[in-house]
């Protein structure tokens, strides 16, 4: 992530990202209790969508495929799959559990 | 004619000597003593000497086993038998640094009087009666073992992951090739100790490369290049479109070198290998050691060159793949991952000290080099080499002269190109500085958030050379090794 945040802006600057999103953590979840990656993670891309800013995540996840998302992180290619419609129930509740107003702010 | 009989005789006369007993390991335990050259890693014409004493394991007809480590640019070797009195020149026969393993001979027969090849364990390892044995101060000291467990981890001196022994002692300061044993046979050499835990190299991952290099059959250890991580998410599973129960190695990382005929690809789940079932956690159950990680399958009884059969999910259908094991290979990654048997090089021009980035010059920084060396030159131990770079090279100081003025305080830049010429190795600097450009030496970094170039006068530059070299008493200007 250092190197994503830091370096590539120098060293490789046509593939620089606008804003690196990165997956900061997981508000634990029946319907997320069995992700590995939890936190810390640079995203790659959501759906097939690159990510290059908070906005591209939002559009991403409108276009599920086959009723699941895929986020893909950096830099080993390593991915997660969320099933569409349980994590769509799910959200609201979430949100209330951990007392949070709204699911963005842009 | 006479020498072959001798040979022949020598042999004969090994496999029928009987098995070292019980009690007596003093006939089958060698004392060694191993001088060997170090360096300063950033004065790297300094040589050093530092001598070590490890134990060596009578195998054969005038073969001594030991450990690989601290083998390397040795300069004398010595044995010594009973633990005490005269010590005995030898030499090292053959060396697998990847396998941590070496053979030794001597050649004056007065050493071997009296000494007796032990015999490794075979089939399942008796968990009671375990014990480690070495020579110290002169006695032969034996200490009781208990079993804990057997693992796949980091080899000592490879990047391979292979099979362990790890067993609790109270004896300390084990590590240097003490044999555990038990009912008068080698069950391993010791490779390290953390606290009271152990390790060893088993007898069962040592065996089979013995007897295959004395078949002249061994080719070398191979390995798994690619990347797996575990799957626990069910979600996964549904989109790799795997039916039934959860289970396999979902591959994240496929490495472009080495190159294999049939390879794996991300996104493959390793459902099988050589018919071991293997679960979602990357685990197989072994018949002899249990639970282990899936890696262990490409040094279980197998070398470099060998076919593993994997049995694979790939877009959604069950395919077979035979897959060749590739040959462990230090140089296969950008940095180098050791270099053993050879002088470090370095290039001393107009007070700029080129070296190459490898991580024996990493561990410069010290044990936890990882985390004190400069962040991104250890990012580059995770990189591949490329076709446009096989290695990295760096201005590792400036040894301070008016030449160089201004430029001194540099050090640790990786170099891109020097003259224009992109620089992956040593030798290319030696041959990009035989071409100034309009009078200038132009040396070029990897872009980042230090200095770019430094540019020199060409024309002032072998004056200087020779001047540094006088001042700082250095003996030459450069190593670079024949490529």
């Amino acid at each position: 992530m250092t190197y994503e945040l830091f370096y590539r802006r120098h060293e490789s600057p046509k593939t620089v990202r606008t804003e690196p999103i990165v997956l900061s953590t997981v508000l634990a979840d029946e319907v997320n209790a069995n992700l590995r990656t939890r936190g810390r993670a640079l995203v790659d891309k959501i759906n097939g969508v690159r990510i290059e800013r908070l906005e591209d995540v939002i559009r991403a996840f409108e276009q599920p495929a086959n009723g699941q998302h895929v986020i893909e992180f950096l830099p080993k290619n390593t991915f997660e799959c969320l099933e569409r419609e349980s994590a769509d129930k799910a959200n609201a509740n979430i949100l209330k559990t951990y007392g949070i107003q709204r699911d963005r702010r842009l | 004619m006479h020498l072959l009989l001798l040979s022949f005789f020598l042999l004969a006369s090994t496999a029928l000597l009987p098995a070292a007993p019980a009690s007596d390991w003093e006939n089958s335990l060698v004392y060694l003593e191993v001088t060997r050259k170090t360096y300063e890693v950033f004065q790297p014409w300094t040589p050093k000497s530092r001598t070590v004493q490890k134990n060596g394991l009578i195998i054969g007809a005038r073969e001594i086993l030991t450990t690989a480590e601290e083998l390397s640019d040795r300069t004398l070797v010595r044995v010594q038998k009973g633990g005490r009195g005269k010590w005995w020149n030898a030499e090292v026969t053959w060396i697998d640094y990847h396998a941590n393993l070496a053979v030794l001979t001597a050649a004056d027969a007065t050493l071997w009087q009296g000494l007796k090849p032990a015999a490794f364990t075979t089939g399942k390892l008796p968990k009671e009666g375990l014990q480690i044995v070495r020579w110290r101060s002169g006695n032969l000291e034996t200490r009781k073992a208990e079993f804990n467990q057997f693992l796949v981890e980091d080899a000592r001196l490879s990047f391979i992951q292979h099979l362990q022994l790890e067993a609790s002692t109270e004896m300390q300061g084990v590590g240097w090739a003490e044999p555990l044993v038990v009912n008068g046979k080698v069950a391993g050499l010791a490779t390290g100790q953390g606290g009271n835990n152990a390790r060893f190299l088993p007898a069962s991952f040592i065996e089979p490369i013995l007897s295959a290099r004395k078949a002249g059959k061994y080719p070398g250890l191979g390995y798994f290049p690619f990347t797996w991580t575990p799957v626990e998410n069910p979600s996964t599973f549904k989109f790799l479109k795997l039916p039934g129960d959860p289970r396999g190695a979902l591959v994240v990382d496929v490495p472009a070198a080495p190159v294999l005929e049939a390879n794996l690809k991300p996104r493959d789940l390793i459902l099988s290998v050589d018919g071991f079932d293997v679960d979602n956690q990357g685990y197989y159950k072994d018949p002899d050691y249990g639970q282990l990680i899936v890696e262990n399958l490409g040094s279980r009884r197998k070398f470099a060159g060998d076919v593993v059969k994997l049995k694979i999910w790939r877009d959604g259908a069950q395919l077979n793949l035979d897959y060749r094991l590739p040959k462990l290979d230090y140089s296969v990654k950008l940095l180098a991952e050791q270099t053993f048997d050879q002088a470090p090089e370095f290039l001393i021009a107009g007070g700029l000290v080129f070296q190459p980035l490898n991580i024996p010059l990493l561990r410069g920084f010290g044990d936890d080099w990882k985390r004190r060396a400069p962040f991104r030159l250890t990012y580059f131990a995770g990189e591949a080499p490329s076709a446009t770079r096989s290695g990295l090279v760096v201005l590792s100081s400036v040894l301070p002269d008016p030449y160089v003025l201004g430029y001194q305080d540099a050090r640790l830049l990786v170099v891109d190109a020097i003259n224009g010429q992109k620089i992956s190795r040593l030798a290319d600097v030696q041959a990009a500085l035989q071409k100034p450009q309009d009078g200038f030496h132009t040396v070029e970094f990897l872009r980042g958030d230090n200095l770019r170039r430094i540019v020199l006068d060409a024309g002032m530059m072998d004056e200087a050379t020779k001047r540094i070299l006088e001042r700082y008493r250095i003996p030459a200007a450069s190593h670079v090794e024949a490529k």
